[in-house]
């Protein structure tokens, strides 16, 4: 798995707390915060739904680009591109 | 024969993607508004109801991966020539069939890009306009030579009858007249 780095600010109490949890369990506090963020994670699924979220919807607006693009009436056809032009620039 | 020229600048800035948009359609700045279609051009995955919905599909996979800094586009040419050949119209027909190929070899692979076929006195050629950002992978386009050259690979073994090379010399696209 690829690891990247972020800088977290707390307040002092907290970091007090949480080296003291992590003397207790004899690890690095590092450790203990990614741990931490980890079970946060996978508890809150709606936040790694929001990463994929982006995806798709840009696929989707792929896909209807394409779709739209075919239909065979010119009128229907510059009618379905409009609007989503318009969902496009509101996006 | 038939050549694959690379526009290496550097179209850095947020105007890149407007000039070449309305560069391909060749059209006037002040009526980017009108309805298109007609025209010999075609979008891959983008909306080709007017410039700017075509500019906007492009900026909208760039807000949504954050990834709108850095360069905009990529631009290449393709000019279209046979050695046994049957003149501009023939050249046309082979172009209009080209553009699909290579519009949905690039689509497939998660590039958004336009084709835009030009005639310029009897030299066919087409302009690719192709989004920096991978709207399958959410990365930026960064090793563009290899991006060539698999290209040029695709071409030669799908239009083998072209006789693909590669040139970096823009000068090279008006070297053929009818």
């Amino acid at each position: 798995m690829k690891q990247t780095s972020i800088i977290v600010r707390i307040d002092d109490v907290v970091k007090k707390s949480l080296e003291k949890k992590a003397e207790k369990d004899g690890l690095k506090t590092s450790k203990v915060i990614r741990d931490l963020i980890n079970d946060y994670i996978s508890d809150n699924k709606d936040l790694t739904y929001i990463i994929d979220k982006d995806k798709k919807v840009v696929k989707t607006f792929i896909e209807l680009n394409n779709v739209c693009s075919s239909i065979e009436d010119n009128h229907i056809r510059n009618e379905a591109l409009r609007l989503l032009g318009v969902l496009q620039c509101l996006y | 024969m038939s050549l694959l020229i690379p526009i290496k600048r550097d179209y850095n800035n947020s105007y890149a993607l407007k000039n070449l948009v309305l560069y391909g359609l060749d059209i006037n700045k002040t009526k980017s508004h009108k309805v298109l279609l007609e025209g010999e051009f075609i979008g891959f995955g983008v909306n080709p109801y007017n410039a700017e919905t075509i500019i906007e599909s492009f900026n909208l996979t760039k807000r949504r991966y954050d990834k709108s800094d850095g360069k905009q586009v990529y631009h290449f040419v393709l000019s279209v020539y046979q050695q046994y050949d049957f003149g501009a119209e023939h050249r046309l027909d082979i172009a209009k069939t080209l553009i699909f190929d290579v519009g949905n070899y690039l689509l497939d692979k998660g590039f958004q890009n336009v084709g835009f076929i030009h005639n310029y006195f009897g030299n066919v050629h087409i302009h690719f306009v192709v989004n920096s950002v991978n709207a399958f992978t959410k990365l930026k386009l960064h090793n563009e030579n290899s991006f060539y050259f698999e290209l040029l690979g695709f071409l030669r073994e799908n239009w083998n009858n072209l006789g693909f090379s590669i040139s970096y010399n823009v000068d090279d696209l008006y070297g053929y007249y009818e």
